[in-house]
């Protein structure tokens, strides 16, 4: 799903709220050719640094998009500068963006008879817009999978099913007491066999040992990679890694959605 | 009353045309086919297009880490990941010669020979205007001390790449040398029949963010730049062509004042991908308001 053009413009904040503990939700209206239906889950749009001292562009994950208002959902952790002066903007604020970027998928549901969508983290930020996608096509055929520290950290995903929705928190606090990944290993007994989609979100550990265990079972895997950019459009190969195969492929341009059995998780560093 | 298109931006050097001075850094525009995809960037509206780093086998380049930002720039260890001179002749350099600018094609080797070889298959090659000769990397049979810290090396690469070709050839200097020598390295170049120089290339870091050995580019080195030009001018007549930090306008105006002819924009083209656009528009509307005819009002105002 590689859009014909990446669009560039300004995109206006439509609203910027807090959803969990450091956590927050912005909702943006994206400059005028860039039509959200054009984005397929999986991509990602760039923003323009809001600190003057940053070189870099900032990527983030679409989180979901609305066809009836034309806007985009991104989810962001404060960590740094950036997402502290992100969490900063108001309604009504224009901000640089650029994308649709990098490679989406839309899964089939039909192959499937389940789609597991595992999110570890911020992780859980592009699986929100897969499982918008997937029910739309086919209806409790999504099971997410969200994996946090704690109970605070959760954010409310809205998701078409909450009953598909399975929460693990490092803490047991809310959820599995413990890792997603743990909570995945349990949830697969019993599956060995069924035709089963994974797509997986979050830290390379927690998606290196999804995918491995994807493996054995003969489970579909995807993985979307995330690395720093400079510019998430494919030039800087700053965020280029070296496949199974030997080829070098951009995480921005080539991904960031990749079969799980094409990484050599070895080169993620 | 003139209108900005009607400003002639255009310049000349080393026997290349262009119709304004703004030209892709290389490393920073690959070879133009996602710059081409972004709505609003017109790459025929550019002076020049300057080639990622070619080298004469295809590369890798190094293992992640490979960027981070670092004192308001950023650090990069790339490692010259590219598919080779022979791919990039065949593949790419068709595709960047259709905007119909010059395409200045961007060559590192790791030995003399090396550089000779791939002068010699771009000079027979379609699409190459100039050669971009990078001296910045490490001489394998030299201690894998860079080409371009020493004068006589440095003469003797582009010596041989002269040899082999009837190409303008453009070096492009590190910055990692003594200040009392870059001007020797440049002198040196420039008898040994370079027709231009661009500088600076990165400045080089050690040990940030998880990166051993990197090249500084961006805000952080843009006094640097303009220092080493200001020194340069005095050792050649070849024209220079600046680069280091420039993010608006009034940068390209200090690196032309300071004495170039050509600017190229690089780290500042990833976080806002219609820069070198928004650069060219406004050089011209800079033009326009401070009543300047041709941009060699502006070259080498400041001493």
């Amino acid at each position: 799903m590689d859009s014909e053009k990446n669009h560039v413009g300004k995109a206006e904040v439509i609203s910027n709220i807090k959803v969990a503990k450091d956590t927050w939700q912005l909702t943006l209206e994206p400059p005028d050719r860039f039509v959200v239906t054009d984005c397929s889950p999986g991509q990602f749009i760039c923003l323009a640094p809001l600190d003057p001292n940053s070189a870099m562009s900032r990527p983030f994950s679409i989180a979901s998009i609305s066809t009836f208002n034309g806007t985009l959902k991104l989810i962001y952790k404060l960590v740094g500068a950036n997402t502290k002066l992100m969490g900063q903007l108001n309604e009504g604020q224009q901000i640089k963006i650029w994308g649709p970027l990098g490679n989406g998928l839309i899964p089939e549901p039909n192959l499937y008879d389940e789609i597991w969508l595992v999110g570890g983290g911020m992780g859980i930020a592009p699986l929100r817009f897969f499982e918008r996608v997937i029910s739309e096509y086919q209806e409790d055929i999504a099971k997410v999978f969200y994996g946090a520290k704690s109970k605070d950290e959760i954010v409310e995903l809205r998701l078409h099913s909450e009953d598909s929705l399975e929460i693990a928190t490092d803490d047991g606090s809310a959820g599995y007491h413990g890792l997603v990944t743990h909570l995945f290993f349990d949830k697969t007994a019993g599956y060995k066999g069924k035709k089963i989609l994974v797509i997986t979100c979050g830290p390379n550990r927690m998606m290196n040992q999804i995918a491995a265990l994807c493996g054995l079972l003969k489970f579909d895997c995807y993985v979307i990679l995330e690395r720093i950019m400079a510019c998430g459009i494919g030039v800087c190969l700053g965020c280029s890694i070296k496949m199974k195969s030997g080829e070098m492929k951009r995480i921005c341009h080539d991904g960031p959605v990749f079969k799980a059995e094409e990484v050599d998780w070895n080169a993620l560093g | 009353m003139r209108s900005v298109n009607q400003i002639d931006l255009s310049v000349e050097f080393a026997g290349l045309k262009l119709q304004n001075p703004i030209m892709a850094a290389s490393g920073c525009f690959g070879y133009g086919e996602e710059f081409a995809k972004i709505e609003g960037f017109d790459p025929c509206r550019l002076g020049a297009i300057v080639s990622k780093g070619t080298t004469l086998l295809p590369r890798d380049g190094n293992l992640q880490p490979r960027i981070c930002e670092h004192q308001g720039g950023m650090v990069n260890s790339i490692g010259l990941e590219n598919p080779g001179i022979d791919v990039v002749l065949e593949e790419k350099v068709p595709f960047m010669a259709w905007f119909g600018v010059p395409v200045i094609l961007n060559i590192s080797g790791f030995t003399i020979e090396e550089f000779a070889i791939m002068a010699k298959k771009a000079n027979s090659a379609k699409g190459v205007s100039a050669l971009e000769v990078n001296i910045s990397c490490p001489n394998v049979h030299g201690g894998r001390i860079p080409f371009g810290c020493d004068p006589l090396i440095a003469g003797q690469v582009t010596a041989a790449v002269r040899e082999v070709t009837d190409l303008p050839i453009i070096v492009k200097l590190t910055p990692n040398v003594d200040e009392g020598i870059i001007g020797v390295i440049a002198q040196a170049v420039e008898a040994a029949g370079a027709d231009a120089i661009s500088m600076i290339n990165t400045v080089k870091v050690e040990n940030v963010g998880g990166i051993k050995i990197g090249g500084l580019s961006g805000r952080p080195i843009k006094q640097t730049a303009l220092n080493l030009i200001k020194i340069v001018r005095r050792f050649v007549s070849v024209p220079i062509i600046g680069m280091g930090g420039i993010y608006n306008v009034p940068d390209v105006i200090e690196f032309l004042k300071a004495g170039c002819k050509g600017v190229a924009v690089g780290t500042a083209n990833f976080s806002n991908p219609l820069v070198m656009m928004e650069l060219k528009d406004g050089l011209g509307k800079y033009c326009l308001e401070n009543g300047i005819q041709n941009l060699s009002q502006l070259r080498g105002t400041e001493k």
